[in-house]
Formats: structure tokens, C-alpha cells, sequence
């Protein structure tokens, strides 16, 4: 085991940073500078000097004043101009690695890196720019000294799962001197398949429906294509309607086009891989993201399956890791999207990888009691009722003069048209409910405990004792009435995946049960972030 | 375990109705707290507080609820009898909160109780949402003990437990008498060996 060698002095970042940097803020300061080549006349140099000479300035000044410093145990970052500021990041604490590259980055063999420890929303330290050799070197410190920590405090299965390798080793390529395994790599035909099933885009499509509905809009469209085609319209309901339709539905193949573009360009050859305990993410045609996530970290594991998901035969993973970024603009899939897309055979064998000390397939699942769903459906009933009653009393009272012209048979179509919809539209909400309620299980497994729900968009998360950090029982006046409570426990970083394990309307003694066992196995546990 | 209400009353409080009759830490003050695993209420004071606080609020809610009344009588939108009516429903509204802020400080008093062991802390509170929570010992980070300026003239302060959870990340026991606080704490994030926060 080699010794971790501290540095002797502080490190700058790459000379090219300034360059980098000063890009960023071009990118924010983009309006002012268009308005002052376009609108400046004879004073654009002046205007644009004003602009972009103090931001470089700093930028250069900045660059002298930042240093990082690997020390035995903590990395310790220097910045600031004015205002210095010393960051202390103990190595033990931190979390992820993230890079990102993009086209200039790769020009310069240099990557952005941001460095996350467990605790708060943003990177403790984001370090623009850093050499990719030096990117190495810092990760392979480390891992040398995250095991050395493994070593030090639970000697026992961890260097034997080392070496216990799964059959899959087709590509066994070494980094840095430890065995790499692949364990999922997206093909371009599979990203387009994850295109057309996370259909991102669907807010402009209802956008655009919204839009299209207002007949204005449609009439306009209609004129200038008339104008345009010298091709004369039928005026009239039925003509509206199927234009609209038309627009609709081109507006859904352009969603659907970019939808797939999207994914095969941020996605280009995902690539997730295991080097030791730590798990690794690569992909991005432009911008080359890669993601590191050390096994241990991973505190909840969710298995999502949408309904497009479910015509594929495919589902995704994702993991929460403690302090993942809120909202991960520059890197869209965070590392808790670690699956974005694979077959359902191939799941199991892939839990396994990432995480083998959580459960997830072989669970006894027990769902909720009879009188719990039904209050389930009955809560959804209600609630779902009142408002559908709402909208439709609104558009029926629109339908009444001096809205619409009084014509009796009109009117009684319309009520009746609303009043059927209405009606359907309740019938399928319970009929949703009763499903979705019907779908709800728990499992209590050896390590931990399991989570489904969801009937449309199906979910299962897992999550083990070690990692449980608070258990609570709830009840609601309306839970005493029927003498349930609900049963949730917290984890850390659960909850932005979008799924917790927070089971309703269980009856009393099985709640009881549930938080008893819970309590008692989570207390038995010590939790640490390195096991 | 012994249930609150067998533990006799040692203060002179005035006698009400609504207050149970529990005083348990206050003859363990001086030193003689265990991490038992015993349920037992939070410290007294801690009514007293809340209904002082509330007081305050409904002093607040009062003085804006007759300036708008005042504001709507001089510009005139209101007047004759819609103004009374007005201003009976503001009146109403100002003794209703009064009343509550008497009132909920002793319900969740009574819903408040707490126990510490050698594995956790358990906390069941909600007067009508009800709740139980766990939190184990080897979870909490760091904790906090908080006093706002009425609380420090009273004895009580607030015991905040720091866990790595997402929802839970910040459990709080407030009402605790200061000293007890203090030793809570004490057990809880003292002498627990290595643990990385």
C-alpha cells in the first residue's frame, strides 16, 4: 500500500483557466455584449473594452491567486482577489469527482472538475480548469486513501470483493492498476430508444396545444397559408379543428425528433464502469461528462419503469449518493441517473454490481390490507371528484349566454358533452387509484427494507439499515379514524430521485411492526460513509 | 416505564383542568437525569412560553385587523352596518386566535413526550397529526441548543439533532429545561468514540 505522499507546495490550476472562465461569463454577459457591437456605432470598441477588459483582468489576477493543496489528509483550496477565502476539504469527506469537458476542454486536454463532499447542495470546490494528468493523479490520491481508510476501519470482505470479479469480463482493461469492468454501455440505436421513452419535451407540447387553442392564433395561421399555398380553406369548425390537429401533431414529431437528439447527444456512448468500489460514468458527444460514485456512498437505489419504459422491456436506475447537488444544471445526468436505460433481464446482474449489500429482486413483497386501499381509492375519489366538479362547472357556466349564442340544442350538447367527459374522466381517476393502490408493497428484507408504488410510472427503491438514518411513524386525524398510520424512513440524499420510502394507510400493527423493526435493526447499525 | 400522569405535580401552578399533572424532570434537575428510555414531558415553562409567544402574535394580528378596519371606516368602502359587521368579524377573528394561543401551547404540551436511551431518542408529538420519531444515537452529527431571549428567561431551550437524512435532516426538541438539555446532549454526541460527521 503505497504511503500518500502530500504535496510539497500549492498547486495552480491550468494556465488556460483565465480562458476558460472568461468564456463563462461571455456566455452570461452574451446580451449586453451583442447590444454593444450592434448598437454601439463608433463607440463599440469602447463599449465592448468596458466590458470584457475588467472580466479578463480579474480573470488573470484570479488565476495567480488560486492554488489547491493535497496535503496527507485534506485538500485545501486558496481563491480569491479581494476577499481570500481557505478551504479545508478533509479527503475522507469527499464524496464525488465530477468532470466535465466540453469540445474547447478536450482542445486543451484540460476538464472542469467539481469536487463533492456529503454535506450541502453545491460542489465544495469547482476547479476551473485542471490538466487531465493532474485530474489522475488528484483521483488516484484519493483512492489510495479512501482505501487506506477502508483498511483501517473494516479489514475484513472489502479487498476480497476486489478481486471477486463477475463473469462478465469481456473488457478487462486495467486503470491505474485495478481491474475495470464494464458494466452497461448505451449504443446509439439504445440512446434513441431512451429518446423516444423519457420523451422529454412534453411541456411543449401541451404548450403548443394550449397555444394552437386559442383560435386566433389558428386563424392567422390559416390566412398566411392561404397566402402562401394560393390554396383557398374551408372556413369553419370541422377545417379548424383538423389544422389544429395537424399542427399538433407535427409539434409531436419535433418533440419527439429532439427528444432523441437530445439523448444521443448528451448520452453518446454511456459507459458505466466499476474500477474497485468505485463506479464511473462516461458519456457526451460535445461535452464529455464523467461522473465517479464509490459504492459504499450509496445510500437509496430506485428502479424506475414508466409506461413507454414497460413497451421496451427496459427500466432505469438511479442512486442517491449523500449531498448531491439540488439541481445539476451543467450535468445532466447526475450521478444519481447511474442507468438511464437497461433491459429488465439484465437488472438483477447489474444491482449486483452496484450495490450487492442492497436487495432488490428477491423480495417477499406484502401490499397494503383491503380497508387501507379502499381508503386509498376513496381519498383520490373525493378529492378527485371536487375538482373535476369544478372545471366542468366552469365550463358549463361558460357555455351558458352571453358567451355562446342561446341556441338551445348547442347548449344541451355542450352540457352534455362536459357533464359525459366529466364523469368519464372521475371513473378513470378511481380506476387510476385502485390501481396504484393494488401496486403499493413493502418488503422487509435481511439487510434492509424495500419500497414499490405506482401504477403508470412503476417504482421500487430500496435502501438497507446501515444506511437509515430516521424512522417515524405518522398518523393524520383521519389515519386514528381507521386506525392505520404511515411508516417512512429517511435517508441520506432521499428524496430528489423522486421516490422515499413512506408507506400510507398501513394498519396499525403492522405500522407498529414495521417501526419497531426498524428502530431496533437501524440501532443495532453504525453508519458511516466508507462501508 | 413510568407513565407521566402517575408522576405527581411539585410546582405551584394554578390549578387547571387542562394541564396533566406531570412533572418529571423537575425533581431529576440536579444532576440526577438517566438516559432511561422513559417517556416523559418536556419542561412546563414550556406552555408558558408558546402562550406568551401566541399573546404577542395576537397582539400583532389585533393592531392590523383595526388599522384595516379603521383604514376601510375613514376611506369609506364600508360603512353603517357592513362596517360593524366588519369589525365584529375582525373582533372575532382576534379572539379566536387569543384563544387558541392559550389553548394549543397546553394540547401539544400534553401530545409532547420524549425518551432517551442508549440507542436514541424517541419523540411523540402532534396534537392532531401525530408522530413518532426515532432517531438513533449513532445517526446524529452534531446537535444545537437553541434559546430564543423568552425561552432563556424561563429555564427552557430547544435541543436541534443534526443527522445526514434528507427530510429528518433537523430533528427539534423544544421545550426541554435548559440544564436537561444540556446533558442530552452531553450523552448524546459525547463519549461515542470515532464517528465521521
Amino acid at each position: 500500500m503505497n504511503p500518500r505522499p502530500s504535496d510539497d507546495r500549492p498547486s495552480r490550476l491550468h494556465p488556460a483557466s483565465p480562458l476558460f472562465r472568461v468564456v463563462g461569463y461571455v456566455r452570461q454577459l452574451i446580451v449586453p455584449i451583442l447590444l454593444a457591437l450592434f448598437a454601439g456605432g463608433d463607440y463599440r470598441e469602447l463599449v465592448l473594452a468596458i466590458f470584457v477588459v475588467p472580466v479578463v483582468l480579474y480573470e488573470v489576477l484570479h488565476y495567480f491567486r488560486t492554488t489547491y493543496h493535497l496535503s496527507d489528509d485534506q485538500l485545501i483550496v486558496r481563491r480569491g482577489v479581494v476577499f481570500r477565502t481557505e478551504r479545508h476539504i478533509p479527503l475522507d469527506q469527499i464524496q464525488n469527482i465530477d468532470l466535465a469537458e466540453n469540445l474547447l476542454h478536450r482542445l486543451f486536454r484540460v476538464a472542469e472538475v467539481r469536487i463533492e463532499t456529503a454535506s450541502g447542495a453545491e460542489p465544495e470546490a469547482v476547479l476551473r480548469v485542471l490538466g487531465v494528468h493532474e485530474i489522475e493523479r488528484i483521483r488516484e490520491r484519493l483512492r489510495a486513501g479512501r482505501s487506506a481508510m477502508r483498511d483501517a476501519s473494516a479489514p475484513t470482505a472489502d479487498s476480497a470483493r476486489e478481486s471477486d470479479v463477475p463473469a462478465k469480463q469481456a473488457a478487462a482493461t486495467f486503470i491505474q492498476g485495478r481491474q475495470a469492468v464494464e458494466l452497461l454501455h448505451l449504443s446509439p440505436l439504445a440512446l434513441v430508444k431512451l429518446g423516444l421513452i423519457t420523451f422529454r419535451g412534453l411541456v411543449l407540447v401541451a404548450v403548443a396545444i394550449g397555444a394552437v387553442l386559442q383560435f386566433d392564433i389558428a386563424e392567422r395561421v390559416i390566412e398566411n397559408m392561404e397566402n402562401w399555398t394560393a390554396v383557398s380553406i374551408p372556413s369553419g369548425g370541422p377545417a379548424l379543428l383538423t389544422i389544429a390537429g395537424g399542427v399538433v401533431l407535427f409539434g409531436l414529431l419535433a418533440v419527439t425528433l429532439l427528444s432523441v437528439l437530445w439523448a444521443l447527444v448528451t448520452l453518446y456512448d454511456f459507459r458505466l464502469i466499476r474500477v474497485g468500489e468505485d463506479l464511473r460514468v462516461t458519456c457526451g458527444l460535445f461535452t464529455r461528462l464523467s461522473a465517479t460514485i464509490p459504492r459504499p456512498r450509496i445510500q437509496f437505489i430506485s428502479v424506475r419503469q414508466s409506461l413507454l419504459h414497460r413497451c421496451f422491456g427496459t427500466v432505469s436506475v438511479s442512486v442517491e449518493t449523500a449531498g448531491g447537488s439540488g439541481e445539476a444544471e451543467n450535468v445532466p445526468i447526475s450521478r444519481r441517473w447511474l442507468v438511464p436505460l437497461v433491459s429488465q433481464t439484465r437488472l438483477p446482474e447489474l444491482l449486483r454490481e452496484i450495490q450487492p449489500k442492497f436487495e432488490l429482486v428477491d423480495c417477499t413483497w406484502q401490499g397494503l390490507s383491503a380497508a387501507g386501499r379502499r381508503r386509498l381509492v376513496r381519498k383520490t375519489a373525493i378529492i378527485s371528484g371536487l375538482v373535476i366538479a369544478a372545471v366542468a362547472a366552469v365550463l358549463a357556466l361558460w357555455t351558458l349566454p352571453p358567451f355562446l349564442p342561446a341556441q338551445q340544442d348547442l347548449r344541451v350538447l355542450v352540457l352534455g358533452s362536459v357533464a359525459t367527459a366529466a364523469v368519464l374522466l372521475w371513473l378513470l381517476a378511481v380506476a387510476h387509484a385502485w390501481a396504484a393502490a393494488r401496486a403499493i408493497g413493502y418488503a422487509q428484507h435481511a439487510g434492509g427494507i424495500a419500497f414499490r408504488s405506482g401504477y403508470l410510472q412503476r417504482r421500487v427503491s430500496t435502501t438497507n439499515y446501515e444506511r437509515i438514518q430516521v424512522v417515524a411513524l405518522t398518523e393524520s386525524p383521519f389515519d386514528r379514524r381507521w386506525e392505520m398510520a404511515s411508516f417512512s424512513v429517511d435517508t441520506a440524499g432521499a428524496g430528489p430521485a423522486g421516490h422515499r420510502i413512506e408507506i400510507p394507510c398501513l394498519e396499525r400493527s403492522v405500522a407498529a411492526q414495521l417501526h419497531q423493526h426498524a428502530v431496533t435493526r437501524t440501532g443495532q447499525t453504525e453508519f458511516s460513509w466508507h462501508r | 416505564m413510568p407513565s407521566p400522569e402517575q408522576v405527581p405535580t411539585t410546582t405551584a401552578e394554578p390549578e387547571d383542568a387542562d394541564r396533566p399533572a406531570a412533572q418529571g424532570e423537575e425533581s431529576q434537575s440536579d444532576g440526577t437525569w438517566r438516559p432511561d428510555g422513559a417517556f416523559r414531558p418536556v419542561d412546563p415553562n414550556y406552555v408558558t412560553v408558546e402562550q406568551i409567544g401566541s399573546g404577542i402574535f395576537t397582539i400583532v394580528v389585533a393592531a392590523i385587523v383595526s388599522a384595516v378596519v379603521a383604514v376601510v371606516a375613514l376611506v369609506g368602502w364600508l360603512s353603517g352596518w357592513s362596517l360593524a359587521g366588519a369589525a365584529v368579524v375582525g373582533l372575532a377573528l382576534v379572539a379566536f386566535l387569543g384563544w387558541l394561543g392559550v389553548k394549543l401551547p397546553r394540547w401539544a404540551y400534553a401530545h409532547l413526550r420524549y425518551a432517551v436511551s442508549e440507542t436514541g431518542v424517541e419523540i411523540h408529538r402532534g396534537i392532531l397529526w401525530r408522530s413518532i420519531t426515532n432517531v438513533p444515537r449513532s445517526r446524529i452529527q452534531h446537535t444545537d441548543v437553541t434559546q430564543g431571549p423568552l425561552a432563556r428567561r424561563y429555564g427552557i431551550a430547544t435541543l436541534q439533532m443534526y443527522t445526514a437524512g434528507t427530510q429528518y435532516n433537523e430533528v427539534d426538541l423544544e421545550g426541554l429545561r435548559y440544564e436537561v438539555a444540556l446533558r442530552i446532549r452531553d450523552f448524546l454526541v459525547g463519549s461515542r468514540g470515532t464517528h465521521e460527521s
